[in-house]
């Protein structure tokens, strides 16, 4: 069967010349036209070598096994055998003798040759295949194994592969050929199948060699994942087909047990590919049903079940493989290790590894998995619905503070997506998120340490991250950036470490110069997807972080650079985290097109803490972001950055470096930056710390494999007990994490500022409202804005930061006037900063001091000097709660959010300006339509007069009233929306009109984002369907005979 | 040799950045700054601070009905371009009321806030967009029409060094609330025969946007020629004022005053005067539980005071040391200071050791023409300034209308000027007006000054003072401070 036939098919066909089996005849089926010029070559060849071939054309790809069955009508004559093959095998010249030699010796229906590599013919590619009950197969050699005739004893097998077989031609006949249905990826399974129903013997002839081309080795993983998908789903029509009716229930049961649970196996191990394949095979059994039924009545059963059984594999393929996978990778191990001189960590390292940091995660967030995470810092309450977080996200209408028409954050969609994924449960997706970031972060650092090679690199690695408080104690603050940032970031650093073209260093390599290596064009783009995507959700939650990237990226082309690589290596280091910064920023549009305004950097790396947050190089070494109890020992993490510079040599070397000088920077860095001694502010150290963090694991890694490879079995020196030295304190600072394990709730307060706040009244019948919060940029809840002086403030709608406010909101003319009362309040500028805030709806003023998250009662961050007494000189606040951990003012002159303005009030709010605001008393408002904003829409009776809606000016929020006229806003206060109901009372309804223009742009985020993903997720090429049927030109031959 | 090279240079990358975590960590980090602006110490002394300001406030002393007072005022000055809003609150026992009042540019309006009442008491409250305007109260009595400053804060502690109840003389002490919460105060008061602390007086409420009233004699301090008052808010924080109506002992005059907010180190007095017929007293008062040392220094012409300001002249004047004793009262009569010369000059009062101290000016005259009380408190020492205002104007042909001292050691200039119609105008005569070191400058103003306010800049550092008439064709003066501007806010 020739199919597209390459350089190679000489060579087939000199092989097919050579053969010593005198009664040869040849017959090429070659897939195409007569008149495919492209198959010219092919016929020229076998004409040349051949001449007494038979030459015949498919007319159309239908498939190796609708091509070979044609011979059934080309083929005339009883008797003799068929040996198929495709056009990539060359036969050893006695091949087809000693095949035949054996078939009658052995009475067996269908006989087949050992398959060797076509490039290196000293590696097996297969000598049959053994299978279980459940169709699944277990090949009796290793492709790749090296030849040492440990297989060439003749024996039977259940599956041979059809690129060389050799049939009886009565058999073939009986049998109706190869089966067309399963798919060529099961062919081969589907006809042995059928053989051995037969009654028939399949048996291997090792003695017969057969090179061939097409090996799985030389398969994309792309490929072979597309393969073992149609595998599976023809392994299970298969198994349905071919085991008899009276076990067909049993059978059906144990497929679906063992699918479910060999499919988990697959989730955890790390091929979840696999699993879902395999799950999905499953699934589309029932579809299959006529299919199989049309089958079961072409099987000519000659033999009981329980002989066909006896030639299975007992008990499950996927046991016996893995046991020897295992025993297998041991030996291997074992001399590679022999002939490189180290030792190995045992894969039980890793097992325990990850037992341990599965049972630290479980155990140590159990309140938290149980209860939920607390209400803390940027944990806010996640309990809108998914759906209503993708229509917000759509609608053009950002929800945050005071509101705003235009952009909606990024972050908004991808968790509206993240509530669809646990089925619309987001109150599970706000827990799984926080307690399952970290785990995201080590797995990371597994994959990233995979350059170090050596187990125990990764198990270093993997530990020290995970032993870094850092995760725990964002967690106990409650910040979402870092924590998510700490999840991230090792992956970034290894998608940009392939797109650099670093290569897995040689294990026992005594030489540091690095080595490099482009991935494939396709493999390139693919992981350049990923980490744009990776970088897009950690943008779309924490822009901040880019800056931890170009830290990485800095530092890291400066170690290349000056560890000797070529300066293109370097400039990679610094284009490639350019590139998927950009790329991630293209993700997040149009939201981060708000960023191209003055105070940009603000809102990309947060408030500021003018005069520096003041921790200390303590604090930072110990990774205190938050409560962490018992930190001290965590310093001693630290020590292996020391440490690995010293001990580690060899190709080693160059990333303890790395790591260290990550490490050192970050560090420096934030120091700088809580003495406030840099020009601009940085990130959160949530954020900052982690690249210490990652440059740490890195080291540890290092260290790590340093200790495994480069200390064991030299000579005594002063490394041996330094490194030593180095373990046990690394071993040390092992135990805070341990012990914060323990209480299981990773110190999160008990008692929060959301918690506090309950105690204000919910959106009630006096009307929407919002909260004001002022004070230390670290205590506020949402996305707090720089005021000066060291104050912050952030506004929010009701009593309490949501989703929505998570993000800085660009400044509107409301947000400005607001910021001015702020200002008033802070340089005594106006004592009736609650007349400015009125009008926009702020009834609560709040000075927080201990929220919980940032400042604790161990770790309080001080309230702004002379804050709380600067709100006490305001001429409208009612103080209505005063604690050392916060204050709470009552704004006398608040309007609610949508009112009916006194007559007053409405003359008022025809002039602009904070004057006119100053100067206007607006008590006595009426509070309608309840749930605006935030729902976009709200209907009911509302009495005549100017209704006044506190969000910025825009066109878009319409009235209707009942009659279904429309009403167009008004500027009030120069500020906010009024209509004028002075016609009368009745229902109205008013409802915000999504931006056509905001709505397509949400739309394209989130095909962009597909498309990404698309691009990122390893793709199977669809094979082409052979559905057309086979068309045999010329005459038929006689088996024996002539053309 | 390349490998050599590539550790060197590691290993200084490495050493300097260890070197920059040690160094930088040895930094300290400043203060900041927070509200602290918001609650400067002199903030309810009377001033105009020179920023812009998105809103000021004026809490005048306000005036009591049956007293006699015919009618009340308060003036609101709009030296600017444009239109001033303002909104007048007034308070009373039970309750307040707010009106808009709007001022055209470049004139002056009067807003009648007692509107009749014929008990009780009323306390404006003046609200100005903006910093352009001004505002002080004024009172029409039949005894002599009273100028008064308004404070532009509000504050947990009032001080009142000087009361007096003798001879009948009738004193209240008016506490305004002009929060929308209730505050929680003590009154407590030091006679000749110390502090005392009623508790009845203590834990009172002021209901929120109210103004209460507290007669001295009624509470226990009837016939006190000595009397300091000090009211402590325990919640919230609120206006005090005096209303005080001397009738007898040498005292003549009806005199409405906002205290002081806190006790300072250091008080300027400009419109100081001894001679015959006239009795003037510096009444101080030590709040604290310590006492304090205190010297009065003198300047004026024909005074040297020995201080470096003039350190060229020999002294002639004895700076006395004065004890104040803890939750004492003292009065200094200047005429017992020694060679003192007869006639006007100034003061500054200045605390050598121990607490700050609050301080008043008691200036009693006997003219052939009648009595009469001037009183009024210390401009206090950090806010002398190169910029004053009069908010209330200047009267044509006035005599020794306003008294100017320069407070530095160096000489300079300064020059009056008004607002009228056509806007701010030099008033001619009063324009560059020298002044020496330490030297106080009286001014007679010119017959056609405008009726504007009127501002005084000065190349140095100055205090300013007034001398009020008190009209109804009776002798004599009130005195009464100028605003200083106040920069840097």
């Amino acid at each position: 069967m020739v199919h597209e036939p390459g350089d190679w098919f000489a060579e087939t066909i000199h092989a097919l010349a050579g053969q010593d089996y005198p009664a040869l005849q040849h017959l090429f089926l070659l897939n195409g036209a007569l008149d495919d010029p492209r198959l010219q070559p092919a016929r020229d060849l076998i004409a040349t070598v051949l001449p007494g071939a038979a030459v015949r054309h498919t007319g159309a790809n239908a498939g190796y096994a609708a091509a070979c069955n044609a011979v059934l009508s080309l083929v005339e004559g009883e008797g003799g055998l068929f040996c198929f093959m495709h056009d990539d095998v060359a036969l050893a010249p006695d091949a087809v003798s000693r095949m035949v030699e054996e078939l009658h010796r052995s009475n067996a229906g269908v006989v087949g040759p050992k398959l060797v590599h076509w490039d290196d013919p000293r590696m097996i590619q297969g000598v049959g295949t053994a299978v279980d009950r459940l169709g699944v197969e277990m090949p009796l050699a290793d492709d790749g194994e090296i030849d040492q005739e440990q297989h060439d004893a003749v024996q039977d097998v259940f599956v041979l592969s059809s690129a060389c077989i050799l049939v009886r031609s009565d058999l073939f006949r009986d049998l109706g050929g190869f089966g067309t249905q399963p798919g060529p990826a099961g062919t081969d399974l589907d006809f042995c199948w059928r053989v051995h129903l037969s009654g028939a013997r399949v048996v291997v002839v090792p003695s017969a060699v057969a090179m061939h081309r097409e090996s799985m080795l030389e398969r994309s993983d792309d490929d072979i994942a597309d393969l073992e998908r149609e595998r599976d789903e023809a392994r299970l029509a298969t198994v349905l087909t071919m085991t008899s009716l009276g076990r067909l229930p049993a059978l059906v049961l144990e497929l679906v047990v063992v699918t479910l649970v060999h499919a988990a196996v697959q989730f955890v191990t790390g091929s979840p590919r696999r699993g879902i394949d395999e799950v999905r095979a499953l699934l589309s059994l029932p579809f299959a049903v006529r299919s199989v039924r049309e089958r079961r009545a072409l099987v000519r059963r000659a033999v009981d079940d329980a002989e066909v059984r006896a030639l299975q594999v007992r008990g499950s393929a996927y046991v016996v493989g893995y046991l020897r996978r295992r025993d297998r990778r041991r030996g291997l191990e074992q001399a590679q290790a022999a002939a490189a001189g180290d030792r190995e960590a045992t894969p039980r390292s890793a097992i325990v590894l990850w037992t341990l940091l599965s049972v630290v995660l479980v155990a140590g967030g159990r309140s938290l998995l149980v209860n939920g995470p607390a209400e803390v810092g940027q944990f806010v309450a996640l309990d809108r619905s998914a759906g209503e977080l993708a229509r917000g996200f759509v609608s053009g209408w950002w929800n945050a503070g005071l509101g705003q028409s235009g952009a909606v954050p990024t972050g908004l969609g991808l968790t509206a997506i993240g509530g669809w994924l646990v089925l619309g449960n987001t109150g599970l997706l706000r827990t799984l998120a926080i307690v399952g970031a970290p785990l995201v972060g080590w797995l990371g650092v597994w994959r990233f340490a995979s350059v170090l090679t050596t187990r125990a690199a990764r198990v270093a690695a993997t530990l020290a991250y995970a032993a870094v408080p850092l995760a725990w104690a964002s967690t106990a603050a409650g910040r979402w950036g870092g924590l998510l940032t700490y999840a991230l970031f090792p992956w970034l650093a290894h998608g940009l470490r392939r797109l650099v073209g670093h290569v897995p260093i040689l294990r026992a390599s005594s030489d540091d110069t690095e080595t490099f290596g482009d991935l494939s064009r396709r493999e390139w783009w693919r992981t350049f997807a990923a980490a744009s995507l990776a970088a897009g959700v950690l943008v779309a939650f924490e822009p901040g972080a880019l800056v931890a990237l170009l830290l990485l990226a800095v530092v890291w082309a400066v170690v290349t650079f000056v560890n000797g690589a070529g300066i293109q290596w370097s400039l990679r280091w610094l284009a490639l985290p350019g590139l998927v910064s950009l790329g991630a920023l293209v993700l997040n549009l149009p939201w981060t097109g708000a960023y191209v305004r003055s105070g940009w950097w603000e809102s990309i790396a947060g408030a500021p803490v003018e005069g520096g947050r003041g921790e200390g190089l303590v604090a930072l070494l110990r990774f205190q972001v938050g409560d962490f109890h018992f930190a001290a020992p965590s310093v001693l993490l630290m020590v292996p950055v020391v440490g690995a510079m010293l001990v580690v040599r060899g190709s080693r070397f160059p990333w303890a470096i790395r790591g260290a000088m990550l490490s050192i920077t970050g560090l420096l860095l934030a120091l700088l930056d809580d003495k406030a001694m840099l020009p601009a502010h940085l990130p959160e150290p949530a954020v900052m710390l982690v690249p210490v963090a990652f440059g740490l694991a890195v080291c540890a890694g290092a260290m790590g494999a340093g200790l495994s490879v480069d200390l064991r079995g030299g000579r005594l020196s002063w490394r041996q007990p330094l490194g030593a030295l180095v373990a046990l304190s690394f071993a040390v600072g092992l135990v805070p994490s341990a012990v914060n394990a323990v209480p299981g709730d990773w110190s999160q307060p008990d008692s929060s500022l959301a918690r506090l706040l309950r105690q204000l009244p919910a959106t009630d019948a006096a009307g929407g409202f919002r909260t004001l919060f002022i004070g230390d940029p670290r205590a506020l809840p949402g996305a707090p804005m720089n005021v000066g002086w060291g104050i912050g403030s952030s506004i929010v709608n009701g009593r309490s930061g949501s989703v929505d406010e998570l993000w800085e909101v660009a400044p509107t003319r409301t947000g400005e006037e607001a910021d001015r009362a702020v200002r008033g309040i802070i340089r005594g500028t106006t004592a009736r900063a609650g007349r400015i805030l009125g009008p926009l709806g702020v009834r609560f003023v709040v000075v927080p001091v201990i929220d919980g998250g940032q400042s604790t009662r161990s770790r309080p961050v001080a309230a702004p000097a002379g804050l709380v007494d600067a709100m006490a000189r305001q001429l409208d606040f009612r103080r209505r709660y005063s604690s050392p951990d916060l204050a709470v003012f009552e704004n006398a002159a608040w309007v609610p959010v949508a009112s009916v303005l006194t007559p007053g009030g409405a003359e008022s709010a025809r002039s602009a300006g904070a004057e006119t605001l100053v100067a206007s008393d607006l008590a006595g408002a009426a509070a309608v339509l309840p749930g605006l904003p935030g729902n976009r829409a709200a209907s009911g009776d509302v009495p005549a007069g100017t209704l006044h809606l506190a969000v910025p000016y825009s066109s878009r929020w319409t009235v209707t009233g009942a009659d279904g006229s429309r009403r167009a806003p008004s500027p009030a206060f120069g500020l906010t929306n009024a209509y004028d109901l002075t016609s009368g009372s009745g229902a109205v309804s008013v409802s915000y009109e999504p931006s056509v223009l905001m709505t397509t742009l949400a739309v394209l985020t989130v095909l962009l984002w597909l498309g990404t993903l698309r691009v990122a997720v390893p793709r199977r090429r669809r094979r082409r369907r052979r559905t057309e049927a086979v068309v045999m030109d010329g005459t038929a031959l006689r088996m024996g005979g002539e053309s | 040799m390349r490998s050599i090279l590539r550790g060197v240079v590691t290993v200084l990358l490495v050493v300097a950045g260890a070197t920059g975590i040690v160094l930088v960590d040895r930094h300290d980090t400043g203060a900041r700054e927070g509200a602290s602006a918001a609650n400067d110490r002199l903030a309810a002394f009377p001033q105009v601070p020179a920023g812009r300001r998105i809103s000021s406030s004026w809490f005048c002393p306000g005036a009591a009905g049956g007293d006699g007072v015919t009618s009340a005022y308060v003036n609101i000055s709009n030296p600017g371009e444009t239109d001033l809003l303002a909104t007048v609150t007034m308070m009373g026992a039970e309750k307040s009321a707010q009106v808009p009042v709007t001022v055209a540019p470049r004139s002056r309006t009067q807003f009648e806030f007692l509107r009749g009442a014929s008990v009780g008491v009323v306390v404006p409250h003046v609200e100005l967009v903006g910093t352009t305007g001004t505002v002080e109260q004024q009172l029409d009595f039949p005894g002599g029409d009273v100028t008064s400053q308004c404070a532009p804060d509000t504050s947990p502690t009032w001080y009142f060094a000087d009361g007096f109840t003798a001879a009948g003389s009738k004193e209240r002490i008016v506490v305004t609330n002009p929060y929308p919460d209730p505050a929680v105060v003590d009154l407590t008061f030091t006679t000749k025969d110390g502090p005392r602390r009623p508790a009845n007086l203590l834990g009172l409420v002021i209901g929120p946007r109210t103004a209460r009233s507290f007669s001295m004699p009624d509470i226990g301090a009837a016939d006190e020629v000595r009397l300091a008052v000090s009211v402590s808010a325990t919640t919230g924080r609120v206006v005090t004022s005096r209303i005080q109506h001397y009738l007898g002992l040498g005292r003549l005059g009806y005199s409405t005053t906002v205290g002081v907010p806190r006790p300072l180190g250091q008080w300027w007095f400009t419109s100081g005067r001894t001679g015959p017929q006239v009795e003037e007293l510096l009444v101080a008062h030590n709040p604290a539980d310590t006492d304090a040392s205190v010297q009065v220094t003198f300047f004026g012409e024909g005074i040297t005071n020995g201080l470096p300001v003039d350190e060229n002249n020999v002294a002639a004047t004895p700076t006395q040391e004065i004890s104040i004793p803890a939750g004492g009262i003292v009065a200094i009569n200047t005429a017992q200071v020694a060679d003192l010369p007869k006639g006007d000059h100034a003061m500054v009062v200045s605390v050598l050791d121990g607490p700050d101290i609050v301080v008043e000016h008691v200036l009693s005259q006997s003219t052939p023409n009648g009595s009469f009380t001037a009183v009024t408190n210390g401009l206090a020492d950090g806010l002398v300034s190169n910029s004053w205002r009069l908010p209330s104007g200047l009267v044509g042909s006035a005599l020794n209308a306003v008294s100017v001292l320069n407070t530095t050691a160096t000489e300079g200039t300064f020059t009056v000027s008004a607002f009228g119609p056509g806007g701010k105008v030099a008033i001619p005569g009063l324009e560059n007006v020298a002044i020496g070191s330490a030297s106080v400058v009286s001014l007679n103003v010119p017959v056609d000054v405008p009726q504007g306010e009127v501002l005084i800049d000065a190349t140095v550092p100055v205090a300013v003072q007034r001398r009020m008439a008190r009209n109804h064709g009776l002798a004599g003066f009130t005195i009464v401070g100028g605003l200083p501007v106040r920069t840097g806010r």
